[in-house]
């Protein structure tokens, strides 16, 4: 979370218009869902890696860490999908080695779509894409909850790692048994702690006339160029096509 | 002394389950100066200060501001946080937005300040808290001392005519001190009333104009710095005794009883530097 965030906000993309950063990463998105699998979804993983790597410069360890996690679960749930179980008559399991291409499919099409998120999370920060949802009509409460938890976690987080450390330094997590124990003891400390501290925020923001909204001024984004947003769109639809031409070149 | 801008006259409040928290206490704040209320820890400081905004209402008495006595319906209470602004202890417990510029707008917002005001608004706050440097980060990203400031000038873009600070200088390091005592100097050389809570007696002669001492629930004394703070029978019962640098000052060879003494290190130093040179 911290580390996502950290590159978010100091990832050479960061100042880019959030349209622009939406529509290209939603875009090849929608390109690993539309097109041809296994090979729409190839590209588009190549294509996100690439501009993650080479155009943004995110670096390399953090980029494929945050794909590592979701990939590593989806890579072992694969060999699932090549068992099949049978009801009639008698239960049956059987072991398909014919389904291995759609396995391969779901995976290069899950694996295109995790790294475009991952390209989008990592290049824009989390204030400044929250105000977008305003946009497509998300109720402003929303909308200002959202921000306030965005907020309220890096505060929490801190709190709790402090703790945490308060215990360990007393022996308080040597042993499983202890530990449980010891979060236990935390989380219902930070509860109690949430809760003065809401009060507290509650007076902080009535001195500057807080009656129920929180409304604030909308981000300084840099306004999308008509231009870029229209090289972003060909871009997609390239992809696309090379996605369906693979599919006809490799199965000519 | 200037007309006051902001008074407290027999404010009495108890704690819920009935501990006494102010009892009758009176307390004056003159336009343009800084008071400081001196108290040590605990005692209560932090439930006045939060009577001078209307955040608690005290069970007698009554705060007066412009002379007037403040009321507590919704209106009144809008009309006077624009008037008195409060800047709390822990700079958390106020920053609510990620983004620096998102969090000063709100209370311009709140005014019903145009957009395009309001902007003009975080920019001039920005500015006079010397925070320009730090407005790209996120909040979670600002030191301490940063924080503090984005805290404080949240409650500049109103432009407030008083400001209210509980113990301003807890917790920064030196560093982090010098600026926000220079951003508030600015504050008060524009004309901004200060008033802040404080347990530490040298801070107090270093930045006070008027000095109110406070114990028990009440101000016991209100005065000038000089009034409150070089007279050591009255300091000795709170457990304090007159500010180190001057009773230095006022052991000095060639100090005149009734000359204004340093107020700071390098006053001080400088009065030091003077003696030797002659």
């Amino acid at each position: 979370m911290h580390l996502i965030d950290r590159i978010a906000h100091t990832s050479r993309w960061s100042r880019r218009p959030t349209t622009e950063k939406l529509l290209l990463c939603l875009g090849g998105l929608a390109v690993c869902l539309a097109g041809p699998a296994p090979f729409s979804g190839v590209l588009a993983f190549a294509a996100a890696c690439a501009l993650a790597l080479a155009a943004a410069r995110l670096p390399a360890r953090a980029f494929f860490g945050v794909l590592a996690l979701p990939l590593g679960f989806l890579a072992a749930s694969l060999p699932m999908l090549m068992i099949s179980v049978g009801f009639a008559p008698g239960v049956t399991v059987s072991w398909r080695p014919d389904q291995a291409p759609v396995a391969a499919a779901l995976f290069a099409r899950a694996a295109g779509a995790t790294a475009w998120l991952a390209l989008l999370i990592l290049t824009t920060p989390a204030h400044a894409m929250i105000p977008q949802l305003r946009r497509i009509g998300v109720p402003a409460f929303l909308v200002e909850i959202m921000l306030l938890t965005y907020r309220l976690i890096f505060v929490f987080a801190e709190t709790a790692a402090a703790g945490y450390h308060a215990q360990a330094a007393r022996l308080g997590h040597a042993g499983w048994r202890r530990a449980v124990h010891s979060l236990g003891e935390l989380a219902a400390a930070l509860f109690a702690r949430a809760m003065t501290r809401a009060r507290r925020m509650e007076t902080g923001l009535a001195a500057r006339g807080f009656e129920g909204d929180l409304p604030v001024l909308p981000e300084d984004d840099a306004p999308a160029a008509a231009a870029r947003l229209a090289l972003i769109a060909a871009g997609l639809l390239l992809l696309l096509a090379c996605g369906f031409a693979a599919e006809r070149l490799i199965h000519v | 002394m200037s007309e006051p801008i902001l008074e407290a006259r027999g404010l009495s409040y108890d704690y819920p389950g009935g501990i006494a928290a102010l009892s009758g206490l009176d307390l004056t704040v003159a336009r343009g100066r800084r008071l400081a209320i001196l108290g040590p820890n605990g005692a209560g400081k932090t439930t006045l200060l939060l009577h001078l905004n209307g955040t608690l209402r005290p069970k007698a008495g009554e705060v007066r501001l412009d002379g007037a006595a403040a009321g507590y319906t919704r209106a009144a209470l809008r009309a006077w946080r624009a008037a008195v602004g409060l800047v709390l202890q822990e700079a958390d417990d106020q920053l609510f937005s990620a983004s620096v510029r998102q969090d000063i707008s709100f209370g311009p917002l709140n005014l019903g300040l145009s957009e395009e005001e309001a902007r003009a608004r975080v920019s001039e706050a920005i500015a006079a808290m010397r925070l320009s440097h730090v407005v790209e980060r996120p909040t979670h990203m600002l030191s301490f001392g940063q924080k503090k400031r984005v805290a404080i000038a949240g409650i500049v873009a109103m432009r407030p005519s008083v400001i209210v600070l509980d113990e301003p200088t807890a917790g920064l390091d030196p560093s982090g001190e010098r600026h926000l005592l220079y951003a508030l100097a600015d504050l008060h050389a524009a004309g901004t009333t200060l008033v802040f809570s404080t347990h530490d007696i040298d801070f107090a002669w270093a930045w006070a104009d008027d000095v109110a001492l406070f114990q028990e629930g009440k101000v016991v004394r209100q005065g000038t710095a000089e009034e409150i703070l070089l007279d050591a029978a009255l300091l000795k019962p709170l457990g304090l005794a007159p500010p180190l640098i001057a009773e230095v000052a006022r052991r000095l060879p060639g100090y005149a009883p009734g000359a204004p003494l340093p107020r700071d290190r390098a006053a001080l130093l400088a009065r030091l530097n003077g003696e030797e040179a002659r």
